[in-house]
């Protein structure tokens, strides 16, 4: 045998061998532990969670080490509300049996849920701040704060009584009351709430008439205790043997914390408070104000702008094709005259071809007359240089000032001859202006000499009259054709 | 009658999560097995004040 403190052997005096104590007071103190905690689990099961709580901690108080009584002491503090002091009570157990221990299976429930621990929390701290405010007799404070509590925390027993407290000091009873019913769907046979319902019961009147006015909640102002009503039903119902019930408390405390969401948007409590989000509304009001903006812009304003603009522009279009009609018939008219101006100016030009073709003819009639009056007078270089000007070739010459010509022309031959040599020295010598003018004289008054036209065309090839060059090749082309002047490039 | 600040006293500020700790600790209390070697303890000690 072992002993039930340390685990160390009991000698044969019924004493241990290493901490003295004698088995038999050990036995009997964990009895009277069995015994209390047989009497807390009877407490539970009726929902008497502080006569429970009584009988559970004496049990404790025997054998500190009985599992059960400590767990069953958590749940209990658990259901009333204290969660930290619940948590205490698992951590200790789990401490004494780190194994196949059901507070390990509580713990990992209540902490696996975040949020709702820091609800939990949040209402503690909000508690206490209510406490204050009580004591600071700032009731509207308490119960704004005690409205918190109660939405993050709906079995925190003690926040119902002070809540209850305060509705009596205000003259609430009603309210009181159902503060208090409350309290006692928790734990059936609370003295406090029994106590302050018993004197709302003998002296309603005084606490009525001693109502003030100015405190006025909304009466749907407490949370909706959902799961309260669900366990007042099974805490009634027969319960078979011990396991049984500790079975029962676990599911309540399973369903108390496992059920709750992650989400803290779906985490809330029915009937608890949600906070009217503003920001998510003013961003819905301004969407709609938009649609409802753009939605009059399609249907009211733009119809009117469509139409206006469309007059315009039809207005604007007949105004361009009247305008247009009018510049078509200017354009006729400017035409027409156009046409005449022509006319007129064609004539003009026949009148003055005339008249130049006149004034040409004179011209050369008296270069001839003066080219005959030098020969007369036996000069005859002078009668050469006058003539030499004229072109034989010319059509506007007369048959009688060619035949007068070619007279002279035989007669000076020596003249003319001389005059060829000195185009083709110089040509020779490359001075192709004294060249072109002793040239042009000899070719003007004798055109069949086609090397003279030659050179004459090469002279002004050279000094960059191409016109006159074309039209001497061209003339050798055409009147020498089996010339060796003949030029393929002209032809 | 209700006496709303002497029932107020009786409430007292509830555990926050932050004294969880220190709530544990103080949960270590003594049960008849620690009492009864505490009591050992003191009966084989000997007397201190022999005259």
């Amino acid at each position: 045998m072992n002993c039930l403190h340390c685990g160390a052997p009991v000698l044969i005096n019924d004493v241990c061998s290493v901490c003295g104590l004698k088995q038999e007071y050990l036995i009997k103190a964990w009895n009277t532990s069995l015994y209390y905690y047989n009497q807390g689990l009877e407490h539970a099961k009726i929902r008497n969670l502080t006569g429970a709580e009584e009988a559970l901690k004496t049990a404790l108080r025997y054998n500190k080490a009985n599992i059960d009584a400590r767990n069953l002491l958590g749940l209990v503090y658990y259901e009333t509300g204290q969660v930290v002091e619940a948590l205490a009570e698992w951590v200790i157990s789990s401490n004494y049996q780190p194994e196949e221990n059901p507070a390990l299976r509580y713990l990992k429930v209540v902490q696996g849920n975040q949020n709702k621990l820091s609800a939990f929390d949040q209402a503690a701290k909000k508690y206490n701040l209510t406490l204050h405010y009580v004591r600071q007799k700032d009731h509207d404070l308490a119960l704004i704060q005690l409205k918190r509590v109660l939405n993050a925390n709906p079995h925190f027993v003690k926040a119902y009584l002070i809540l209850a407290l305060i509705y009596i000091q205000d003259g609430n009873v009603d309210k009181a009351k159902k503060a208090l019913q409350r309290v006692l769907k928790i734990d059936k046979f609370n003295p406090m709430a029994q106590h302050y319902l018993a004197e709302l019961g003998k002296n309603e009147r005084q606490y009525s008439t001693s109502m003030s006015a100015d405190t006025v909640y909304e009466e749907d102002e407490l949370p909706e205790m959902e799961g309260i009503s669900q366990l007042q039903e099974e805490t009634e119902e027969e319960l078979d043997g011990e396991e049984t019930a500790r079975r029962k408390i676990r599911e309540i405390i399973e369903r108390g914390a496992a059920a709750e969401d992650i989400n803290s948007e779906q985490n809330l409590e029915v009937g608890s408070y949600k906070e009217i989000k503003y920001g998510r509304h003013n961003v819905l009001y301004l969407v709609s104000g938009l649609a409802i903006g753009i939605a009059a812009m399609f249907f009211l304003i733009m119809p009117a702008r469509m139409k206006r603009i469309k007059n315009e522009n039809l207005e604007l279009k007949s105004s361009y094709s009247a305008e247009l009609a009018g510049k078509n018939s200017t354009i006729d008219i400017l035409q027409g005259d156009n046409e005449k101006l022509q006319a007129d100016l064609d004539a003009l030009n026949a009148q003055l071809e005339n008249i130049t073709t006149a004034n040409s003819a004179g011209s050369m009639n008296d270069t001839v007359m003066t080219g005959i009056q030098a020969y007369m007078s036996g000069d005859k270089q002078g009668a050469i240089t006058s003539l030499g000007t004229v072109d034989l070739t010319d059509g506007a010459l007369s048959e009688a000032s060619r035949t007068c010509i070619q007279t002279i022309v035989n007669d000076c031959s020596e003249e003319l001859a001389a005059c060829r040599s000195a185009g083709m020295t110089a040509f020779g010598a490359e001075n192709y202006t004294e060249a072109i003018t002793q040239l042009q004289v000899f070719c003007n008054l004798k055109p069949d000499d086609a090397e003279a036209r030659y050179n004459l065309a090469k002279a002004y090839e050279n000094v960059g009259n191409i016109e006159a060059a074309t039209a001497l090749y061209q003339d050798i082309n055409t009147r020498f054709p089996d010339s060796e002047y003949v030029t393929t490039m002209y032809q | 009658m209700i006496n709303f600040d002497e029932e107020v006293k009786k409430f007292q500020p509830a555990a926050e999560m932050s004294q969880l700790e220190d709530n544990i600790y103080k949960n270590d209390f003594n049960d008849v097995a620690d009492v009864l070697i505490e009591v050992m303890k003191q009966a084989q000690q000997p007397p201190q004040n022999m005259e």
